[in-house]
């Protein structure tokens, strides 16, 4: 039963430690005066601080690093203030405690080896991140010399640390090759880990801290106030909200339907089934409001849409002799914005799309024709079904994308004419956040009308995922098979 | 062999679609005709040298402005200009100390030049002197940006020459937090010929400016002009009075001309809900009820806007800024005559009294302050500088150029001033004049008020829906910072 669960557990398999491992602990007689090093500099002046008005309350972990007692208490309130003195201390103790464990057990495991690694780098940012606050304590001190030795101990002892890191996995790795293709696909898969968390998780959660504050233009030069759920209590009861929200599921929906997905569609299945390079050719005409700027694009539609002497379609009408020739981006708002995001959002479920109509192997419509198919029988009963993953992926990615975009809606209407006829829900969170008329920036209430995108993104995700079984997207084309 | 051709293809109708989007903007260009206002953002930077005594001690001074190149680039142009002065100044007081100035100057949005100041007084790297927006002295003083300069005003002789009134704009608190560094009115602009057309003889709208003046021709006498003028078909629908397409300070006149106060004696902003029922039962019936404007005129669309307004041959009355003349006669009237036409199709006064609102004509100014950062080290040395370039002759070569108003009591007999004849004949409309209050509360309070405006030109609302729509978007924005009459 265990070993099943060994197998299919996604994370570091645990395996059998038989022996003990000296040139692993080699690793660790490294670490360890370097790690000594660096939790008295952090550790020190931290419990110093802890306790207060004690015979250290002045030392810093710089001050006792580079070998100097500076009587500051400049330098103390800076270490003080700045939250990585927090965090020093206690990666310190983490990896004492893990070289004591180490060496009781006498051997080294992979946690050891990644833990000290890991933790060694935290130190060395908390480090790097010190260092210009220290730097500008010493300065005013004149002991520059004794801070230079003193930062390159420090340094010194981190890498040592690491290097100790590196070692212990290596013998791990000896003993336990399996471990080292477990590294090897995280390795791989870090780049992207590290870019999801560095672009989406830690915003998220910067956006989820500052929802709760009520940080704006005119308190931004003091800390957060935190006001609880304050920004959400005014959002629900916004006289406009219902509205902003119906919004929103109108773009998504009508956008979504008649172009991101309907004339994706429409688009492939047309231009698969003529000539290859007249289809070619249309679809490139279709990728065109793709890539032109976005503020060119939107003059192009305004102008379209002008009163006389400037619209096009206007001028269309007055060669028709219509009398009535107002300003349609205010007759008919929601049309426009429809179009506007619509032209663009086609194309990429066109490209979609086409790859997998064009993926479809030709013995199969061959076949179909063979037995007398017509081109709609052949689409209906061949193409559309074989579609159905790549529809699936283009209506989810889609409505997430939708529902976040307003770049158009802002450039074209800015949530008008009136009021708020079509403003939606990333418009209101980018205006309260960033565009007031006077300039003045609700970054608090902004957050929080951004923070309800994210979690019903994250729902939605979860929601296609579930349902529409997204594993079996990843797994082999199912065209191919056939 | 295909795959290659395939290639070849994509490569060339990549390369073809992308000269396509190159080309593009030309069309625009020729569409827009605003050609003056699309200017490249690119910070120019100047730095001044200045020669040191032994033993002295150069101080280095950076002064931020945004400025419409190249008209308005006297903001910091003159600062450069007075750096002369000032060290000479301080040599003849004996002082060694001289000052080296480094100016940057762009066209950024006021939104993103606010958000520059205070992302980087938050960096600790904010420029000495900024030059903005009176009413972001609400934000920026509240948040500490700023140094408080009331107690050293009176150590500079030149500053006893700003017009009075214009200070009460760099007011919060009872403090003064900059220097007046121009200023503006908005008048109402009427046409000549349209209401000739509808039957007014020449002796009657070449007094229009005197009887506005003395609130003989009300607010109320405007529109039933404007809706004779629609009834007549002298203008079309919609076309009796322009305002401008998109929120602005102009609004706030609106209000007060019918009584509104926004400042009361605490903190708090003030809402009063008659004096804004009377603003928008009087745009709903303009929008919705005589036509005399469209209903979506707060569309958003300035080229649209000033293209169709400078001719003055299809709106009847315009309420705009008097730097919007420069901008007709220079972007759109140079065929017809330049300024000339204006002068002799268009006349100007302050806006109409409000016959059931204060009875008196109105305005509104907005200018632009010199402040100092409370970063600066060397506030006196700053101060002195903005003191060098707040004289005559500086400050009239920028109005001059820019389209502004004087701040100077002294520009009012200053030959180079008097002789530029919109400027002077404008400055009077300074005795009319309003301001926007100094309140971090303010931008909040402005944007509920224009939703009550935008909601009721539509037809979304009636006036009376409209108040209660602001007052619950005032409370519930503003809670305790808003008190609603």
């Amino acid at each position: 039963m265990s070993s099943t669960s060994k197998s299919t557990t996604p994370s570091l398999p645990s395996f059998e430690s038989n022996g003990r491992s000296l040139s692993a602990l080699s690793g660790y007689k490294i670490a360890l005066p370097a790690a000594a090093l660096v939790i008295v500099c952090f550790f020190l002046p931290w419990i110093a601080f802890a306790v207060e008005r004690t015979p250290f309350a002045s030392l810093t972990g710089w001050q006792i690093a580079s070998g100097t007692v500076l009587n500051t208490s400049e330098g103390a309130e800076l270490f003080r203030g700045s939250m990585f003195s927090y965090l020093a201390p206690i990666v310190g103790i983490i990896i004492l405690v893990q070289i004591f464990f180490a060496y009781r057990r006498g051997y080294v495991n992979e946690w050891d080896g990644l833990g000290t690694i890991g933790l060694g780098l935290v130190a060395l940012i908390v480090t790097w991140g010190q260092f210009p606050e220290a730097r500008q304590v010493v300065e005013r001190q004149d002991v520059a010399l004794q801070f230079q030795y003193g930062v390159m101990g420090v340094y010194l002892a981190l890498i040592a640390m690491i290097v100790a890191g590196v070692l212990n996995v290596r013998a791990v790795v000896k003993r336990n090759p399996s471990f080292g293709a477990t590294l090897g696909a995280w390795g791989f898969m870090s780049p992207a880990t590290f870019l999801v968390v560095i672009f989406f998780f830690i915003p998220a959660i910067i956006l989820l801290v500052l929802s709760m504050t009520d940080l704006a233009s005119s308190n931004f030069s003091e800390p957060w106030h935190f006001i609880g759920f304050e920004n959400f209590r005014r959002m629900f009861s916004d006289t406009f909200f219902p509205k902003i929200l119906g919004n929103t599921f109108r773009y998504v929906t009508l956008t979504l339907v008649f172009f991101n997905v309907g004339l994706a569609l429409v688009l492939a299945l047309l231009t698969s089934h003529i000539n290859r390079r007249a289809g070619f050719i249309f679809r490139v005409l279709w990728l065109l409001p793709r890539i032109t700027p976005s503020v060119v694009y939107i003059v192009m539609w305004r102008r379209f849409a002008q009163t006389p002497p400037y619209g096009i379609i206007n001028w269309f009408l007055e060669m028709f002799g219509v009398a009535r020739q107002p300003y349609w981006l205010n007759e008919m708002p929601w049309l426009f914005v429809i179009l506007v995001n619509g032209f663009v959002g086609a194309s990429f479920g066109m490209i979609i799309f086409t790859s997998a109509i064009e993926a479809i192997p030709n013995d199969l419509i061959t076949a179909a024709k063979v037995d007398g198919a017509s081109t709609w029988q052949v689409i209906r009963d061949i193409t559309l079904p074989l579609l159905r993953w790549p529809l699936l992926f283009v209506t989810s990615y889609q409505t997430l994308s939708l529902l976040v975009s307003f770049a158009y809606i802002l450039l074209l209407t800015q949530g008008g004419p009136g009021l708020f006829t079509t403003e939606v829900w990333a418009l209101t969170s980018y205006k309260r956040a960033l565009f007031t008329y006077f300039g003045t920036n609700q970054w608090g209430q902004g957050a929080a009308w951004g923070l309800i995108l994210v979690i019903i993104a994250i729902a939605a995700s979860i929601i296609y995922l579930r349902v529409f079984q997204f594993n079996e997207l990843v797994q082999e084309p199912k065209i191919d098979v056939l | 062999m295909k795959k290659h051709m395939l290639l070849t293809i994509v490569t060339a109708l990549a390369v073809f679609s992308m000269m396509l989007v190159g080309c593009q903007p030309q069309t625009v260009t020729v569409t827009v005709q605003v050609p003056v206002e699309q200017t490249v953002e690119v910070p120019v930077m100047q730095t001044v040298e200045v020669e040191v005594p032994t033993g002295g001690e150069v101080v280095h001074i950076v002064a931020r402005c945004k400025a419409s190149p190249p008209y308005e680039e006297g903001r910091c142009n003159n600062l450069v200009a007075a750096v002369g002065a000032a060290n000479q100044a301080l040599a003849d007081a004996g002082d060694s100390r001289r000052i080296e100035l480094e100016s940057i100057q762009d066209d950024a949005d006021w939104g993103d030049y606010k958000t520059e100041f205070e992302l980087a007084s938050d960096a600790g790297e904010a420029p000495d002197i900024v030059c903005s927006g009176h009413e972001h002295i609400g934000d920026w003083a509240t948040a500490g940006y700023l140094t408080d300069i009331t107690d050293m005003i009176g150590d500079y002789p030149e500053f006893a020459d700003v017009i009075d009134s214009l200070w009460t704009a760099t007011e919060l608190g009872g403090k003064r937090w900059g220097v007046p560094q121009d200023a503006e009115a908005r008048p109402m602009y009427y046409s000549k010929p349209l209401l000739r057309e509808l039957g007014w003889t020449d002796e009657e709208f070449e007094s229009l400016d005197e009887r506005v003046a003395a609130g003989e021709f009300t607010w109320e006498d405007m529109l039933d002009t404007a809706a004779q003028a629609v009834e007549a078909g002298v203008v079309e629908p919609g076309n009796g009075w322009w305002h401008r397409p998109s929120n602005g300070p102009d609004f706030l006149y609106y209000y007060y001309a019918t009584g509104g106060e926004v400042t009361g004696e605490t903190d708090a902003l003030v809402f009063d809900q008659d004096a804004a029922l009377k603003v928008y039962e009087m745009l709903y019936d303009a929008a919705q009820v005589r036509n005399i404007i469209r209903p979506d005129k707060l569309d958003g669309d300035w080229d649209h806007h000033k293209e169709y307004t400078s001719k003055f041959d299809k709106v009847l009355f315009v309420f705009e800024g008097t730097w919007r003349w420069a901008s007709w006669h220079t972007n759109y009237l140079q065929d017809l005559g330049g300024e000339d036409y204006l002068f002799e199709n268009v006349g100007f006064a302050p806006i109409p009294a409000r016959a059931d609102g204060t009875g008196k004509p109105t305005t509104l100014t907005h200018p632009l302050v010199y402040m100092i950062s409370s970063q600066c080290e060397h506030p006196d040395l700053a101060l002195l500088l903005i003191s060098k370039a707040t004289v005559k002759e500086l400050n009239t070569t920028y109005a001059v150029d820019s389209g502004h108003l004087g701040i100077l009591k002294s520009q009012s007999d200053y030959a180079p001033y008097t002789s530029a004849k919109f400027l002077s004949m404008t400055l009077p409309l300074l005795e009319y004049t309003t301001f926007l209050p100094n309140s971090p509360y303010w931008s909040t309070w402005s944007e509920a008020y224009y939703l009550g405006i935008q909601a009721v030109e539509s037809g979304d609302l009636t006036p009376e829906e409209a108040v209660a729509v602001v007052v619950d978007q005032l409370q519930n924005n503003l809670g305790d910072n808003v008190i609603v009459r």
